[in-house]
């Protein structure tokens, strides 16, 4: 299939507001076609050219005058951002009575049919000098460098709209999943002065979409729609693997029932579960996008150099300058980044809060003198073996921790915002400890009874 | 007993997205007990071979260091006949926040920067003293003999 069919085709299934800026493949086409007429109404078509252009980069290279008509592709250099390229000509004079030499000379061929249209500038070096200006190669590089320009503005300006709607998104997400302590009146914040750490217990009841915000963001963070961060493959997915993921996650949160009631309690919850969606879709649109528009310019470029046999343009020149890509980063990189850095922290996630060494959450919290944390439990249990060390940086503190070592801020904040986990830990460290004791006492936990 | 659930996590990971040149799976009947492989690592005489090892956390694991051993035998000062290893993280420089993945990685290590001051099996560290090139050379041998496939 032509690629201007498989790019109309792909600019197709873009949203208007996306594909409305595209490079015009069509236009730039009918454009090179101009150019290419244009050429040949000169005499100079493209094996023509291709002889002359040759010699004018060896006459070049060389810094000697050859003999023979020579020419240069070359461009304004004024800086007016138009781009007005033109061939300069460099040809041996006619003989006295140019109508009688008849000779079918390419160099004098040439010059008669070029001297029909342009009359030749300077003499210098003894050969006539014509510069051509090339009007269609000039309308060629204004359309793509005003396109290309415009769609990078207009990119920006999606950008800005995406962020403003990412934050819209994230608003209405915290707003929707709370923590125990704005949903229920019995909560009650512990201090190291007026509590226990042993007393401690945590209530799991909440009104508030939290668990099921955090199970969506879990999954998506585990689904890496756009990009894989593993220790093998650490890379960006191709549009169509985007696709396939994008697709994978949507269905999941389907089958899970995260979209529905039953989950999303709140309406304005469900409303911003599919703004999220939308928000990704936009990123594969946008991802879509600017492949499509690298790959026509690309291609259109390639076309210009192969059908005209002007070489395409130098890195410096200015056609490329304006023709070149204006940021570092593409867009839907910067896009997935400020999805991760805006939204998804806003719930905060198990991950950040667990004991490095049992892997469930810290709970309840142990800060050492160096520092690190881990779970009460973890430590007990170190400290039964005489293990001083921080498992971390091997500071001698274990020993020494005791329950003035309790992060109240931060036990308090995942009985906040992790009720259900910390119940949870809360009961398997209270068994196991029971076992350990009963193995202390060297009795069987596992036996049915133990008072005889 | 149940698995403790930092196993259950490591072991997923270890299957899911693997450290590179490393290999670890469990025995279905015992998933304490792994069986590794480790590719020698590039620019040591151990290129190309694919080393078997045997890992197992024992009841105590995180907070006791999980035993590792060489299957495939390995002319190296610091592994010895039978392939046990010595390196100090899986000895007093334990800890309970380094995982089997780190451990291996470790390992792997070691196959890199063999340490003939500290040996195990002293014959093999006294040839890679006196004679660095040939005692590479007789590592490479074993490793074509032994460790190709």
């Amino acid at each position: 299939m032509h690629f201007s069919k498989t790019y109309a085709q792909l600019l197709a299934d873009l949203p208007p507001e996306l594909s409305e800026t595209a490079v015009q493949y069509r236009q730039l086409k009918r454009l090179i076609n101009q150019l290419v007429s244009e050429l040949a109404l000169l005499g100079l078509g493209p094996t023509v050219l291709q002889d002359l252009l040759q010699t004018g980069v060896d006459a070049a290279a060389e810094g000697t005058l050859t003999d023979g008509p020579r020419a240069v592709y070359e461009f304004n250099d004024n800086n007016s951002g138009s781009i007005e390229p033109r061939l300069r000509l460099w040809v041996d004079p006619p003989p006295h009575d140019p109508l009688e030499a008849d000779d079918e000379e390419a160099g004098n061929g040439l010059l008669r049919t070029l001297q029909r249209h342009v009359p030749p500038a300077v003499d210098a070096e003894n050969k006539l000098e014509i510069v051509i200006p090339l009007a269609s190669d000039a309308a060629f590089f204004q359309l793509l460098g005003t396109t290309l320009q415009a769609l990078s503005d207009h990119l920006l300006t999606m950008q800005a709209q995406f962020v403003k709607t990412l934050r819209q998104l994230t608003v209405t997400v915290s707003d929707s999943a709370r923590p125990v302590s704005y949903t229920s009146t019995s909560f009650r914040a512990h201090s190291a002065l007026r509590s226990n750490a042993g007393g401690v217990r945590v209530s799991a009841s909440s009104k508030s979409d939290l668990y099921a915000w955090r199970e969506i963001f879990q999954l998506y963070v585990e689904t890496e729609i756009f990009e894989s961060v593993g220790d093998r493959n650490r890379q960006d997915h191709s549009v169509d693997e985007c696709e396939k993921r994008l697709k994978q996650f949507t269905d999941q949160v389907a089958e899970r029932g995260l979209s529905g009631a039953d989950k999303l309690k709140l309406p304005r919850s469900r409303q911003a579960l599919q703004s999220f969606l939308q928000l990704n879709r936009f990123i594969l649109n946008v991802k879509k996008f600017e492949l499509a528009n690298a790959e026509a310019t690309r291609k259109i470029l390639k076309k210009h150099a192969k059908r005209t046999a002007l070489p395409a343009p130098d890195a410096d020149s200015p056609p490329a300058r304006a023709l070149l890509p204006l940021r570092d980063a593409s867009l839907p990189r910067i896009l997935v980044q400020e999805l991760g850095t805006t939204l998804l922290p806003v719930i905060p996630s198990l991950d950040d809060y667990a004991c490095l060494i049992c892997t469930s959450i810290a709970f309840k919290p142990i800060r050492l003198a160096c520092g690190h944390l881990f779970c009460v439990r973890c430590l007990v249990k170190m400290q039964k073996r005489g293990d001083a060390q921080c498992p971390m940086c091997r500071a001698p503190c274990v020993l020494r921790a005791d329950r003035s070592n309790v992060d109240w801020a931060l036990l308090n904040f995942m009985r906040d915002w992790f009720p259900q986990e910390s119940t949870l830990k809360l009961q398997q460290n209270e068994r196991e400890a029971a076992r350990e004791d009963l193995e202390a006492m060297g009795l069987d936990p596992d036996a049915r009874c133990v008072v005889a | 007993m149940a698995l403790p659930k930092r196993i259950i996590k490591e072991t997923e990971r270890l299957v899911a997205d693997p450290a590179p040149g490393i290999t670890a799976a469990p025995h279905e009947d015992n998933l304490r007990y792994f069986d590794v492989t480790i590719q020698g690592p590039d620019g040591s005489p151990f290129q190309q071979g694919i080393f078997k090892l045997e890992l197992f956390l024992p009841e105590e694991y995180p907070m006791a260091p999980p035993k590792v051993r060489f299957l495939t035998k390995i002319y190296h000062p610091n592994i010895d006949k039978l392939g046990r290893i010595c390196l100090d993280i899986l000895k007093d420089k334990w800890s309970p926040a380094l995982q089997i993945r780190t451990v291996l990685l470790s390992v792997q290590a070691l196959l890199s920067a063999p340490n003939p001051d500290d040996p195990l099996a002293p014959d093999v560290a006294k040839h890679y003293k006196e004679d660095e090139k040939g005692a590479m050379g007789v590592s490479r041998e074993w490793t074509a003999l032994y460790a190709s496939g």
